[in-house]
Parts: structure tokens; sequence; C-alpha cells
């Protein structure tokens, strides 16, 4: 059986902090999942699997659910399994987010509502799912120990289960919040494969033979926390349940958050360039600059943001750890021993506070006749 | 450093000059736009700036230096001494850059770096003091000076411009940067209390500051909001999971009771139907019960009726008899009766009649009698008392023999014969009479009247007696006696008399004994006693027969009521029947209970309140349903996860913001420190040279500087009149400008040797004072090189040292 894995699509998100890429951000998650469909239509797959988080929250529009159904639709192969996760978690309401949904969606689309098996033989699948979904944002208590109690048919090929949470070990989950996991429980369950979803990088990064837990990653990069390109997950089940993984890449945007001591001029300009570069259409930066620059380097700073602006997506600079080095040898070049400016400059280069040291010149500067 | 040399090659309008200068004064003469400018800052830039400079910055710089005519390169050479030794400094900008520093050893540093290291090592002032001080040409000393001359400075005390002028050496007006750092402060702090790290008055978000808000506290309100928002998106995220965990477990449970109710349902139903078709066959079973009971009883019931109405008439005419002879008996005993009450009524006529004569013969003293008689008695004895009353006693003695009557008291009169000689005592109560037949003597105590009290007395004594002669007793006792026997013998009369009257009733004797001697009854065969038993019993077995007879017509009345006949009492019967084997036929269908539900009423019970309850717990996840709904309706626009990110940003900016907030604050502080520590500095060297170098210039009008808290405040004058600076002629003012200048420069070059260059400082001098000054400068170069240039060839006449002339470019 063949298998296309994604999760943590987060379809309306709204990336209000990205005013002048906001509308392109939106749209990119579902062009991202669009690209999951179309490869796991390309290689032919059998299930196309959500592993929950397909919406960023219950309340999104329903445009957006439509939008997401109509995507879903396209595919090709024997049937799209949906898991509920803990942002688009299960309602009871009778017209919320899954209702809808269903009624955007066609048959061959399953919202795995409950926790119990969904035999897959009348999609001439066969296999059997064990689906965790989850009920509310936060829950200390994961939903896969039924799993382990409940008997399993022997008389069906593939046993799949799809859960949704923090892994012991992958996910930064403190205050165990997130439907908390651990490999040995998820393994105790006795399945031979699970298919997972809520943290946005892909698991195992180098799977192995032995693999059987697997984390897709958010096909496409949502934040700067996310550092890398938007992944899906191709698993291909053999007879004998020998498992292969290929991770592809979906995204189209990209997200990096650098942070670098400039200690020369030419380390802006190395950035400059790297970032010039035409596979940076669609990069949003962050960049975190710090260090001493002389002051006609440091002049040039504007001019600097001004062109990654340009070449970049979205491009926010904090170059407020960046200040002009004024040295002694500065001071004394440019002011009168026994000035004020000249007092005022050594006693805070001798007391190192650069920042205040960079504000005074600069001040200095503009007051002087 | 003394500079001997400067060799123009090609430097803004000059080129291949060379100035030949001395040690001490120099004047460098030419008019306006011959250069003087051009060597300035050819040698500025020679010794300053660096040959490797970028396009940009060589653009900028020395852009302007290059000649109008074209050509990428300008070149200047220096040849200077410093301490005794001499070094020839050669820079080139442009497109083949240059920096060539040969050393007194003939090594050649090349470096720009180390050239400038040199340089400043031979200067022996810092690059920033040298431009300023020893190469004033449009420093700011010089505007310091020259605003002093055109008084735009309102300096009330010389001090002042002494300070002035030394922090302003660079141009940086402290009052200007004083007013920029305090408008940054504002624009940072606007609104923002640094000692609580909060918005004044602890406005936070709820309250905000809107005028004159500080970027600080303009970031920090920023950030508050999203984190508002973050904390409403979490708080409604929370708000929605305990609700939807709420709604999971109230699931959870009404599936557990809908499980129940699912399952026990048939079972009571059944249970309900098993108990309403018991009650039927209770039911049928009584009235079949009852109907087969009214069936046996319809004709036993008729037979009885029947039974006793044939007996009634044998019963009621024996009544009739019983009767008849009753009432023989009863005349026959009445006539008895008055027989014995006859015989009763004579007997107590007899015992009346014999009181009677009893009676006649005691004497009637009765009991108002008696009591005549003891009021009598009572009477007497009262006056008797009265008499008595008071004791006499007396002693007789006679002279002669007496024959007397006494009377003692009440006593009778007792005749006496009192012999003469012998004394006789007497005692009396009350009265003592002694009666002769020649004299009488009463003696009475004198309490009472006496003589009225013995005829009441007397009186009384009399009635008493007559009284008692009356009834012919001879003293109350024996009246009381005869009252006794009398009032006995009454007695025993009307008690007789009463027996009688009863025995009478209300016949009298005379009738009553008519009747009974005109009675004729005969002896019925059996007593009046058993005769009435007899009727009694009979008619109580009529009474019960009657009753028995009412009762079974009435229940007889009853059945054919109810069923009409005993037909249809049988067709009834057969119904009821039927029903029932019909009921049981539909019980033994029904559903039994396990083992374990002993109590079919309770399990009822349980299963209805579980029912009830069911329907609770499905209004309530309705309830809990529909408040699910309003609140996903008010769900925030995005995750909190979102807004989590948005809050990181928020702070990163708002820590931004305070840091330099803080540096601001930081300089500020500095500022104020170091103005603080420069205001008590004091210029004790600068103001004796100020005032040195003033009275050279002023040929000794001013003397001294009149010191004030040591600020100078005035200039005394040769006169010793104390002149403070406002009063001061413009002249003078000018003239302190370049004492300033001098007064200064030696402060920093001290005992350093180096050079000056000034530009046309006697420009505004009267002839007089230009020579004054003149000769000032000179002095000074007689420790330091001067290069001064200017366009007046008087001045330089003035000036003297070595000229060199400059023609127009």
């Amino acid at each position: 059986m063949r298998i296309f894995l994604t999760s943590d699509a987060h379809l309306g998100m709204k990336f209000a902090g990205y005013p002048s890429t906001q509308g392109k951000l939106v749209e990119a998650r579902f062009n991202a999942l669009k690209r999951c469909i179309d490869v796991a239509n390309h290689k032919d797959c059998d299930l196309f699997a959500v592993g929950g988080d397909l919406f960023d929250r219950v309340s999104v529009a329903k445009g957006d659910i439509k939008q997401a159904a109509d995507i879903l639709n396209d595919f090709q192969g024997g049937l799209v399994a949906v898991l509920p996760g803990n942002h688009d978690f299960i309602t009871p309401r009778p017209d919320g987010l899954w209702a809808t949904f269903k009624g955007f969606a066609s048959n061959r689309v399953l919202v795995l509502e409950s926790k119990k098996i969904y035999p897959l033989k009348t999609y001439d699948l066969d296999a059997n799912l064990y689906a965790a979904p989850c009920e509310s944002k936060h829950s200390a208590k994961n939903s896969i120990q039924w799993i382990r109690e409940i008997e399993k048919d022997r008389d069906v090929a593939l046993h799949i289960g799809l859960a949704h949470g923090s892994l012991e070990g992958l996910s930064p989950d403190f205050n165990r919040d997130y439907y908390p996991m651990t490999e040995a429980e998820l393994l105790a369950c006795g399945l031979d494969l699970w298919l997972m979803g809520h943290t946005h990088i892909p698991y195992p990064t180098l799977p192995g033979a032995k693999s059987k837990i697997f984390y897709p990653g958010t096909p496409e990069p949502d934040g700067f926390d996310c550092d890398h390109e938007g992944k899906g997950l191709l698993i291909e089940i053999e007879k004998d349940k020998r498992i292969t993984t290929n991770f592809v890449s979906t995204g189209a945007y990209r997200f990096y958050h650098e942070e670098t001591e400039i200690i020369s001029w030419k380390d802006a300009e190395e950035i400059l360039a790297r970032y010039s570069e035409p596979q940076h259409r669609n990069t949003l930066l962050k960049l975190t600059m710090k260090g001493r620059l002389p002051e006609d380097e440091y002049k040039k700073l504007g001019v600097f943001c001004s062109s990654l602006e340009k070449q970049l997506c979205f491009f926010q600079a904090d170059l407020t750890g960046v200040t002009i080095k004024i040295t002694p040898d500065v001071i004394d070049r440019e002011f009168t021993e026994h000035s004020f400016p000249y007092r005022l400059l050594k006693q805070l280069a001798e007391i190192q506070d650069f920042e205040a040291l960079q504000v005074a010149y600069e001040l200095v500067q503009e007051t002087r006749r | 450093m003394i500079i001997e040399k400067v060799n123009i090659s090609i430097f803004g309008g000059l080129s291949n000059r060379e100035l030949d200068l001395q040690e001490g004064m120099n004047v460098v003469l030419g008019p306006n736009e011959s250069g003087k400018s051009t060597i300035y800052k050819a040698i500025e830039n020679a010794l300053f700036t660096p040959s490797r400079l970028t396009p940009a910055r060589f653009k900028k710089q020395m852009g302007y230096f290059i000649p109008i005519g074209g050509g990428d390169t300008i070149e200047v050479s220096i040849d200077f001494k410093s301490q005794g030794r001499s070094y020839k400094l050669r820079r080139r900008w442009g497109a083949s850059d240059l920096s060539s520093l040969t050393l007194p050893n003939g090594s050649v540093v090349t470096d720009d770096e180390a050239v400038r290291d040199v340089i400043r090592e031979c200067l022996q002032v810092p690059e920033g003091t040298c431009k300023t001080v020893m190469m004033a040409y449009q420093t700011g000393l010089s505007i310091t000076v020259h605003n002093i001359r055109e008084n735009k400075e309102t300096l009330e005390h010389l001090g002042n411009i002494l300070r002035k002028a030394v922090m302003e050496l660079d141009g940086v007006s402290v009052d200007a940067f004083r007013t920029r750092i305090e408008d940054a402060y504002a624009s940072f702090f606007g609104r923002w209390d640094i000692n609580i790290n909060y918005p004044e008055g602890n406005r936070g978000i709820e309250d905000p500051w809107v005028r004159n808000v500080g970027s600080i506290t303009q970031s920090f309100y920023e950030k508050e909001a999203v984190r508002i928002a973050f904390e409403v998106a979490v708080d409604y995220e929370k708000e929605l999971d305990e609700l939807n965990k709420r709604i999971s477990e109230h699931a959870i449970e009404v599936g557990k009771i809908q499980l129940y109710v699912k399952n026990n349902k048939p079972l009571k139903e059944d249970a309900v139907k098993r108990k309403q078709i018991e009650a039927e066959l209770k039911g049928f079973a009584l009235e079949f019960e009852k109907l087969e009971k009214v069936n046996k009883d319809w004709p036993v019931t008729e037979s009885k009726i029947n039974e006793r109405k044939q007996k009634l008439p044998d019963l009621e005419d024996k009544e009739k008899k019983l009767s008849e002879e009753k009432q023989l008996a009863e005349t026959y005993r009445k006539g008895k009766d008055l027989l014995d009450n006859y015989k009763r009524a004579k007997a107590k006529k007899h015992l009346v009649d014999e009181a009677e004569k009893r009676l006649e013969k005691v004497i009637n003293l009765t009991d108002h009698d008696l009591k005549s008689i003891r009021a009598a008695y009572s009477v007497k004895s009262k006056l008797e008392a009265s008499l008595s009353a008071g004791k006499l006693s007396a002693r007789f003695k006679a002279k002669k023999d007496n024959d007397l009557e006494i009377q003692e008291g009440l006593n009778d009169r007792i005749q006496s014969k009192l012999k003469a000689g012998e004394v006789y005592d007497f005692k009396a109560d009350g009265r003592l009479q002694f009666l002769h037949h020649e004299w009488e003597l009463e003696v009475t105590s004198g309490e009472v009247d006496y003589k009225q009290i013995l005829d009441q007395y007397e009186n009384a004594k009399a009635t008493a007696e007559d009284l008692l002669h009356k009834f012919n007793a001879k003293s109350l006792e024996e009246a009381e006696a005869l009252n006794a026997i009398f009032k006995m013998e009454l007695g025993e009369l009307e008690r007789a008399k009463h027996n009688l009257e009863e025995e009478l009733g209300e016949l009298t004797y005379e009738e009553l004994m008519k009747k009974a001697e005109g009675l004729n009854v005969k002896k019925p065969d059996r007593e009046l006693e058993t005769v009435l038993t007899e009727l009694a019993n009979t008619k109580a077995e009529i009474r019960t027969l009657k009753a028995e007879l009412t009762e079974l017509q009435k229940t007889l009345l009853i059945y054919i009521e109810e069923y009409g006949d005993q037909h249809k009492l049988l067709e009834r019967l057969a119904e009821i029947s039927g029903l029932i084997k019909q009921r049981q036929e539909a019980l033994s269908k029904l559903r039994t209970f396990p083992a374990e539900i002993q109590d079919v009423d309770r399990f009822i019970v349980e299963y209805e309140a579980v029912e009830t309850h069911l329907g609770e717990l499905t209004q309530e996840h309705n309830n809990l349903i529909q408040e699910s709904i309003r609140l996903e309706g008010q769900a925030p626009e995005r995750s909190a996860e979102e807004i989590a990110r948005d809050l990181a940003d928020a702070e990163e900016r708002f820590g931004t913001e305070l840091r330099k907030g803080m540096a601001v604050a930081k300089i500020r502080d500095t500022m104020e420190g170091l103005l603080a520590s420069m205001d008590s500095a004091t210029y004790k060297g600068l103001e004796k040279d100020v005032s040195d170098f003033l009275q050279k210039m002023t040929g000794g009008r001013y003397q001294d500087v009149v010191m004030e808290e040591s600020l100078p405040s005035g200039f005394h004058r040769k006169d010793g009149v104390l002149m403070p600076y406002d009063n001061l002629s413009t002249g003078t003012k000018d003239v302190l400008g370049i004492a300033l200048r001098l007064a200064i420069t030696k402060q920093f070059l001290d005992n350093k040797e180096g050079f000056v260059i000034m530009d046309d400082p006697l420009v505004d001098l009267d002839p007089n004072r230009q020579s004054m000054v003149a000769d000032a400068i000179k002095d000074f170069a007689e420790d330091k090189q001067i290069i001064l240039l200017t366009c007046h060839p008087s001045h330089a006449e003035l000036l003297g040292g070595n000229k060199i002339e400059l023609k127009l470019l």
C-alpha cells in the first residue's frame, strides 16, 4: 500500500505579523496542500492521510473549509482519511467545523471523528485505521489507550494508527498539555504503522528499516521557528510489512532567522549576496545583527536593509545591536581634548556602553555647528 | 611638531606649490582666492586623511580638491620636525593612493594606520585637538569667539565664556546638546516612570496615556495589547477545552444511561405490562370469586327469604298471644301490688298514730320557747354580772346587838343577829345592804347604777321564772331536757308521716284503702316475668327475622340490579374465566426478570428514575452544546500560538525601545555629572593666561580678571574700577576672543612644541589694537610656530616673521 502522509497544514492561519505578504502566506498553505495531493496522485497513492491540524482553528471561515474539501476531493486514490487534531478538534456542535467539512467533502473523504476502528475494505484497501482524534485544544491524556486494549482483526492485512500529539523526546511539551505520547506507548498498541501529526518538523530525520512512527512535518513553513521547506511523506508498505519512506518538499516559502555578529562590512556583503540569489524570492528573513562598524560602513546599513527588502518576500531587521565603532582613537581624531563631546564620549567609551556611546555620538554630530 | 615645508603637487587650485616655513611667525599673505584655505586643507588632509579611501569617501571628502580641469589624483607632501627629528610625509589620494612617511632613520611607513600613529606621536596632541585648537580655521572656537564678538551669547560672567569656549571647542553647543538629549529622553520616556519601570501613575493598558506618550510607553501599550489578546485567546481556548471536556464526559454519562435505558426498556415495559396484567388478573380473580360466591349465594338467599317469610306469621301470631297473656298478668300484678301497697300503708299509718299519741303526752317546749328562756337567763346573767361587778368588803361592829337583814349582793336577804362588840366582815359583789327596823344601809360599788340594774335584774329573773313555770320546769336545764324530749317525739312523728306518704304516693290513705277493697283479679297461669321474657324473645326473634329478611331482600335486589338474573350471572362468570385465561397467556409471553432483580416494583421505580434523569441529562447536554456554539462564535480571529509569536515580537520591540531609552538616560546622567564637575572645575591657569594676554593686548588697560567663586566675573581696570563683561567695549571683546584663542592654545600645547594656524586674527581690530595684538602674537610665536593667513599686507608688516606671498590662482 502506498500512503501519502501530511499534517499541520493549519489552513486559516492569519499571518497578521506579516502585513506585506499576509495574503500570499495564507494562500500558500492551501497551495501546499494541493501540491501534496498532486504528488500523491502522481505517485498513485492508495491512501492520503492527514494527521491532524488540517485547519488552524475550529472557527475558520466556511470558504476555507470548502477550499480544503475541494482540494482533498481531487485525490484520485482510494481514500482521504482526515484526523481532527488539537487545533481543529472534534466539537459536539451539529453545525461545527467537521459537519460543514463533510458537507463539502466527497464520499471518499473520511473524517475520523471517533476513537474506533475504521475498516477500509469498502474503499478496496485491506487495512484498518485506528483513529485517535482530539476533542480539545489541550489534554494531559492521549487518545491511544483504547487501541492497546482492543482486539485486532488478524484477517486484515494492515493495522494503521492515526494520532495527533507530542512525542516524548521530540516535541517540546513542558506542561504535558498536548496529548503526550511515548514511543513505547505507541508501539505497545501492536499496530503496523503510526501516522502522526502535531510536531511541525519531519520525524524521523533518517528513517530506519524498523521505524514505524512518522511525523511528516508541516507542508508549508509557518514561522521563523520552522527551518525546513515544508514536507510531506511518501510511505510504501510491502506485503511483508517492510516500510520505506521518502520525504517530499512541498512548501513555497522559507523562513530564516539569522542572528549574526558583524565584524566587518564583508559580513554584511556576504549576507546581502546570499539573499540576493533568485531562490530567495520567497524567503522571509528575520535578521538580527550585532557588532561594531566604522562610521562610514555603519551608514551603509540603511542601503543594506533596503536592498534586502527589495530582494526578499519579507524582511525584518533588528540592527539595534550594531553600533558605530567609536573607539578612543576615533574620539581623539574627531574631538578636542577637554571639550564637552570629547569628555562625554570618552566617559561612555570607558564604561563600554556602546549603545549609549553610539546615540551620544549621533546626537553630537547632529548638534555640531 | 614644526612644519618646515609644504609641497602641494596638485591639490584644489594649487599645483606644484612649495611653502617653506620656519619656527616662530610665518605669515602667508595672499588676496582672496589665492589659495590660503587650500593650503590649510592641504596641510590638514596630509596630516589626517588616510590615502586609502573608499570611492564614496574619496568623493565626499577629497572630491572637492580634484582640480577643475580633471585628473584623478591629488598629492601633498609635508616636511616636519618633531623633537628635533625630521620626517617627510607624502600623501596621494585618488586612482593611485599613497601614504608614505619617511622616518628620521630613513625607514618608510606606508600603512595609513601606522602613519597616523606616528603623526599623532609627533603632534603630541590628539588629532581632534590639533584640528580644533591648532588648526582653527573655521572651528568651533572660532565660532565661539565670533559669537562672543557679536555678543550673540548672553553671558553674565567671563567664567561662563571660558567654560563655554573650552567645552564647545568642537562646535557642539552644550545647551543645544542638552536640549537635544532632553527631547530624546522625552521622546523615549514620555509618560514612563523609570523608577517603577511602568507607565506613570500606574496607568497600564486599562487606562492608557494618550498625550505626550514616549516610544517606550507606546511600545509597552502595544505589547500589552498583544499580551491581552494572547491571554484572551488562551483563556478562550481553556474555556472551550473545559467546556468540551465537560461535554465529552457528559456524553459518556449520557451514553451509559442511554445504554442502560436501551437495555432495560423492554424489560421495564414488560414489567409494567406484567404488573398491569397481574392487577387485571387479580381484579378478575376477585370478580370471579365474587361472582362464584353470588352464584352460590343467590339461591340460598332466595331460599332464606322464603323460609323467613314462612316463619314470620307464626311468630307474629305467637307474639300476639303472648301480649294478651302479658296483659292479663300485668293486670293481676297491678292488683297485687296495690294490695301490698295498702298493707304497708296501713302499718305505717299505725306508726303515725302512735307517734301522735306520744307527742300529746310530752310538754311542748319548742326550740323557740327554749330560746326565749335562754335569752331571759342570759339577760339575767349579764345583769347579775353587772351587779356583781365591784367587790365590796365591810366590817361591822356594833355596840349593841342588832337584828338585821343582810343582803350580800344579789343573795337573798338573811336575817342575822349581830352581837354587840363582835366584828363581822362582810364581802359582797356590787352591793351590800343592811336593813334595820330603824335604818337601812346600802352600799353599792360606785361603777354602776345599781338600782337600775337591780330592777332590770329582778325583771329578767321574773321573766325567766315565768317561762319556766309555763312549762313546768324548774331550771333552764330542765327546760332544755323537756325541749329535747319534745323534739325527739316530734321527729318520730314526722318520720312516720314521711314513710306513710312515700308509701301512699299520689293517693291518699282513704283512696288507697278504697281501691284495695274494690280489687277482683284472677291469677294467671304463669308469672308475668316468664310471660314478659317469652314475649321479649319472640319480639327479638321477629325483629331478627325481619332484619334478616330485609338484608336478604336487599342482597337479592343488589344481585338483581347488578346481574339481572342468575343466567346472566353465569354468563359473566364464563366471560371472566375467559379473560383470566387470556391474561395468563399474555403474561406467559412477557420477559422474565433476571435472578438479580428480586423486587420488580423497585426495578420499575429505578428505571423510571433513570429515564427521567436521562431526559434531564439530554436537556443538559443540549444546553452545553448551545453553550459551545455560543463560545465558538466568540472565537478570536487567531490561535494563541499565532498571537504568541506576535507577543514575542512586541516584547522584543519593547525591550529594544527600553534599551535605547536607557542609553539616552545614561547619556543624560553622564552629561549632567560631567557638566556638574565641569561647572566646579577651575580654569585658574586659563584665567591667568587670558588675563595676561588681555593685559598685553589692551596695553595694560585691564589688569586682571576678577574672580567670583573661581570664575571671572569682570575685569579690573588699571584705575581699579571693576568692569563687568557686559560693560566691555566691542573692540575689547574682540581682543578677548583672540586672547582666549591664544590662552586655550597655550593650555593645550603647554610645553610641547607645536604649530598654530590662524586666519586673519587682526581683521576686525582698530590699528592701535592691531599693533598690540600683533605684539602679543609675536610673543606667542617665540614659543610656538605660527602660520598666520591674511590678505592684509599691513597685518603682515605688523607681524613680521617669515612672509610667504601668494598670487591669485
